[in-house]
């Protein structure tokens, strides 16, 4: 782990957006305490005012601090996000993980499900979720969840699938091991870092995704703020007040692209075979050099 | 007359996430044109890059780090560690006038490209000559490696070959540009013991018809009492012993070699004592040892072993890296 | 040492692997990859198995063992644990117990594999390997688990500090010392011994190979060890099997079947083992061609179209192992009129 860190810190990449998304979530669980003003609070003579000292990124159209505002919203897509990948990663791997050992019948029936999750778009399965559970925080968890199911149970059964080939796990299968033993100890700590990855790397999907959805009105409804729904208001007022797209489409940004950037490094960290051309390559250039000195 | 190949003070390292590895650790031998000279040692002890480095195979993250290869080509004598690696002089020697045989032929064959097309272009490579000719050449140089119907093998992919028919495809191919050394890295050690035989009598005919030298790298002492006139045996990089093959079987003079020799067990004797096995473990490339490399494991460890390396010597034919040699008594061995 | 007492005894083992091609995975052939073996092994005696790459050792150690289901045949067992379960004579049938028996039945026979590499798991620590068994059979209390563990390692020639490393950490002979630590936890009556040394170095090589003698004399241990390398198993066994193309051609006492081989594929067996002798000139038996696919079996005797002294017999009828006493067993329709060479008698005449 202590060799995990110091390899990832050697990339300043990775680095800088790997504190910038710690602050972000530092900010959604702090989101009560720090923000200046009350996100809910009203007032409709304070309405619409550009951006000074005491309203950094303005006010809307109901006078509600925009920053306060943006500061809760990160809360909001920071729980939903989060736990969209929750769900689809307690759901997801132990299916995997089982139809991956114990293949036949059940491994063919989810192979084939999810193939035709796949075909879905994320979208209209949202709006299925949606007009189904009606639009609520829970149903775009539940949307984002499902549309991410697939690739969950996909990674996790072909790492097991791999995994059950190998000497060790016959040679725990001859000590007397049953199968949820050989799941937790010998598969369920190779697919942990792959299914990292992918939870990194589909932190800004989601995140766009809910920001579309609560955009279209599917998602989380007034007055709790989410960005996209931020988004969707300060659109009417693009031309009176240009600077209330500010703050969403700032905070937006920044989330999705250094997610964006740690999956790529912790992926390229985590797999030996990059790692280690990576570091030999560096050291090689080095050593040849003072070879030749 | 200066022998076909002279290695002086070879040292090839490594850069690994441990460090620096010695893999080949300042070795030096020599082979006489028309003579077998064996290679023995453990699996990591620099054997294969030793020959990599003739033939300036060595990649990154390895180089050369220093030392002489003068090998007396057709035409003079050169050092090749000072020719440019991909140059068109060591291309020229590389298949033409130094040929390799490798371990697992699978990864010297081209999957895509059928045997004979193989064969036919390493040929042409080196010997400029008609397609029909080449072709014809390399049809009987596969019927004298004993490829059954040749014309047929000729026309198949490596991958429907068997381990045994590969490896003689391996053979014909690196014969057919008659080089002046044939470099074979541990060419049996995949087969199994009855095309072992095989390929072992195969190569024991081709030796008598060729009059050049073969480079034998193995780490089975069985196979080289049957294939080498001369051997060296290496651990951890270094040649520890040097001798003809007569003499290193029948007084082994290192720790090591006497080691090795007594701690297999005889399929002929059936003896039933406990084996005299080395204690201990190789030690790693990376880890930097004071003296003698065998000292960890040596029964005969002096202090001074600990101390100073030390040098291959005693003779002419028979050297040993050991300091119970170094003072010429064979008797003191025993002794001690 | 040997008594006469079966602890073992396999009979008409067979493992066939169906070999499919296509979308649709159809089975277009099978490999008879162990075709109907008859094997017994004696409490505390060592017998070896050897032959040649893909005869198919590995599938019948793994079908004794039933870590792949046998296709056919019986493996009894002489079990304590499944003693109220008796089928023939006091033993259990490995090849029909339910799963539940079969994990106690684990308790008693063990398996060391070839690659100590890929048989450790690389993510966890040694000692959590040597006591996984223990968990994983529910033996033992922690603390007692904790002080087995550090017997175990010592009486493998590990230094108990070693416990807290990870497999990486050690080189292949103190790993293959961690798997026979492992596979000695569940204290085992039977170990079967999977080609134990071969990818060790020739130098740590005879150092596992005592360590095996010394455990089998300690733990009273019965072991079928399998081997590609005649010297070792000529050492080690009491009796030998040898094996070609998934059936049993021969079967005999080590000193007898070496010095006296019967079937002329173990003659020329032991005829192909380079021998550390430069001075030492031999007529090798050279057998012509490859050995044939498991896929397509020859007619007649396996051995016929390599065998230096097939008749027009051998083509057609597949020979029978028959008895020739002292314990000497042979598949070979000339066993009685041939006479073999065995090691030692190979010098050239000078
Ligand atoms: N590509 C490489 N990268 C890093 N180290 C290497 C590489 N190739 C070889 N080495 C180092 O060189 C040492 C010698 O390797 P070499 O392949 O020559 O051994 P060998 O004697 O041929 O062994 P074997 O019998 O296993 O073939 C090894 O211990 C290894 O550490
Ligand atoms: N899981 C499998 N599926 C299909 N064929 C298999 C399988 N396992 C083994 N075989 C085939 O069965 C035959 C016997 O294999 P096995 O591994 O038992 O041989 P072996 O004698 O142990 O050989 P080696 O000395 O190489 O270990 C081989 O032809 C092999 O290809
Ligand atoms: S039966 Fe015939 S072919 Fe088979 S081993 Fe005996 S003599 Fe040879
Ligand atoms: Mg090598
Ligand atoms: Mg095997």
């Amino acid at each position: 782990m202590r060799k995990f860190f110091r390899d990832f810190s050697r990339d300043p990449v990775a680095l800088v957006f790997g504190l910038i998304l710690l602050g972000i979530y530092i900010v959604a669980i702090t989101a009560q305490w720090i923000a200046p003003g009350d996100p809910f609070e009203t007032n409709l003579r304070n309405g619409m005012q550009p951006p000074s000292w005491e309203h950094w990124f303005g006010t809307d159209q109901f006078g509600r601090d925009v920053l306060s505002r943006v500061i809760l919203a990160t809360q909001v897509t920071a729980r939903l996000t989060t736990l969209a990948i929750l769900f689809a990663v307690v759901l997801g791997v132990p299916i995997g993980m089982m139809v991956g050992y114990h293949g036949g019948l059940a491994d063919a029936i989810v192979m084939r499900i999810t193939d035709i999750m796949l075909i879905f778009p994320m979208i209209m399965l949202a709006i299925v979720i949606v007009v189904i559970a009606g639009p609520s925080e829970r149903g775009v968890i539940i949307a984002l969840g499902l549309s991410q199911l697939p690739e969950m149970i996909r990674i996790s059964r072909g790492v097991t699938l791999s995994l059950k080939e190998e000497l060790y796990v016959e040679a725990a299968v001859a000590a007397g091991a049953r199968w949820p033993w050989i799941l937790r100890r010998h598969v369920w700590p190779n697919i942990s870092t792959p299914i990292i990855v992918q939870a990194t790397l589909t932190l800004p999907v989601f995140v766009l995704n809910a920001s579309a959805l609560s955009y279209l009105g599917l998602g989380v409804q007034p007055p709790t703020p989410e960005w996209g729904q931020m988004l969707n208001e300060a659109k009417d007022f693009l031309i009176n007040a240009p600077y209330l797209i500010i703050g969403p489409s700032v905070a937006l940004f920044l989330f999705v692209l250094s997610a964006n950037l740690v999956g790529d490094a912790l992926q390229e960290t985590l797999n030996p075979r990059t790692k280690s051309r990576r570091i030999t390559r560096r050291f090689y250039r080095v050593s040849r050099k003072s070879a030749l000195s | 007359m200066s022998p076909l190949l002279e290695v002086r003070g070879l040292r090839v390292n490594f850069l690994t996430d441990r460090g620096i590895a010695r893999a080949v650790d300042g070795v030096s031998f020599s082979i006489e044109s028309g003579r077998t000279l064996g290679v023995v040692g453990e699996s990591g002890c620099g054997k294969s890059v030793t020959s990599r480095a003739i033939l300036r195979l060595v990649d990154p993250p390895g180089w050369i780090e220093s030392g002489e290869i003068l090998f007396a080509g057709r035409e003079r004598r050169e050092d090749l560690v000072k020719l440019p690696a991909n140059g068109r002089r060591m291309r020229a020697i590389r298949g033409g006038e130094i040929a390799m045989i490798f371990q697992e032929p699978m990864t010297a064959l081209n999957p895509v490209f059928t045997i004979g097309d193989q064969t036919v272009e390493a040929l042409r490579l080196h010997r400029s000559m008609p397609a029909a000719e080449a072709r014809e050449r390399a049809v009987a140089a596969f019927a004298s490696v004993g490829i059954p119907a040749p014309e047929q093998r000729f026309r198949e992919y490596p991958h429907q070959l068997s381990g045994g028919m590969r490896q003689r495809a391996m053979i014909a191919m690196a014969m057919i540009c008659n080089p002046q050394l044939l470099i074979a890295d541990e060419p049996t050690t995949a087969l199994d013991v009855t095309i072992q035989a095989q390929v072992l009598d195969l190569m024991n005919e081709m030796r008598q018809q060729f009059d050049g030298s073969i480079l034998f790298i193995t780490h089975d002492l069985g196979v080289i009492a049957g294939m080498a006139d001369d051997v060296i045996v290496m651990y951890r990089g270094k040649v520890v012993e040097s001798a003809p093959v007569r003499d290193l079987f029948r007084q082994p003079r290192h720790p090591y070699t006497r080691g090795l020799l007594r701690s297999a067990p005889s399929l002929v004797k059936g003896n039933r004592e406990k084996l005299e096995a080395i204690e201990g473990t190789v030690p790693q490339p990376t880890e930097h040892i004071r003296g003698c490399a065998f000292a960890p494991r040596c029964a005969h460890v002096m202090p001074r072993c600990r101390e100073t390396v030390p040098a291959l010597a005693g003779g002419e034919q028979h050297r040993a890296a050991c300091f119970l040699h170094h003072d010429e008594t064979e008797e003191m061995y025993d002794a001690v | 040492m040997p008594s006469d007492e079966v602890l073992l005894k396999v009979s008409g083992l067979r493992k066939v692997f169906p070999v499919r091609k296509g979308i649709l995975r159809r089975t277009v052939a099978e490999v008879k990859a162990v075709d109907g073996i008859d094997l017994t092994v004696y409490r505390g005696e060592t017998l070896g198995l050897v032959g040649e790459s893909g005869c198919g050792k590995t599938t019948a150690g793994r079908s004794i063992l039933r870590l792949t289901e046998p296709s056919g045949g019986s493996v009894l067992f002489r079990s304590s644990a499944l003693a109220y379960r008796e089928d023939d004579d006091g033993m259990v049938d490995v090849a029909k117990v339910s799963h539940r028996e079969l994990r106690l039945l684990r308790r008693e026979m063990q398996i060391i594999f070839q690659d100590p590499y890929s048989s450790l798991d690389p993510r966890m620590k040694v000692g959590e390997l040597i006591a996984e068994p223990l968990r994983v059979q529910r033996l033992e209390s922690r603390s007692e688990r904790e002080s087995r563990v550090a017997r175990l390692i010592e009486a493998v020639g590990l230094d108990a500090s070693h416990v807290d490393r990870y497999p990486h950490e050690f080189s292949g002979g103190q790993r293959q010392r961690i798997g026979i630590a492992r596979a000695l936890s569940l204290n085992p009556k039977l170990i079967i011994a999977d080609e134990p040394v071969s990818a060790l170095d020739v130098s740590i090589q005879a150092q596992v190979i005592n360590l095996l003698q010394d455990i089998q004399q300690e733990f009273g241990l019965t072991f079928l060890f399998i081997a590609h390398d005649l010297s070792v198993v000529r050492y080690i066994s009491n009796r030998v099997a040898v094996m070609y193309l998934g059936r049993i051609v021969e079967l005999g006492r080590t000193d007898r079947l070496f010095e006296q081989p019967l079937h002329p594929y173990t003659e020329a067996l032991m005829s192909a083992v380079p021998i550390a002798d430069p001075e030492r000139p031999r007529v090798r038996i050279r057998l012509e061609g490859d050995v044939p696919s498991p896929m397509s079996p020859p007619s007649g005797c396996p051995f016929h179209p390599r065998c230096p002294y097939a008749v027009e017999r051998c083509r057609s009828e597949t020979p029978r192992l028959r008895d020739f006493g002292h314990g000497h067993s042979v598949s070979c329709h000339r066993a009685e009129e041939l006479d073999l060479r065995g090691v030692g008698q190979d010098i050239a005449a000078e």
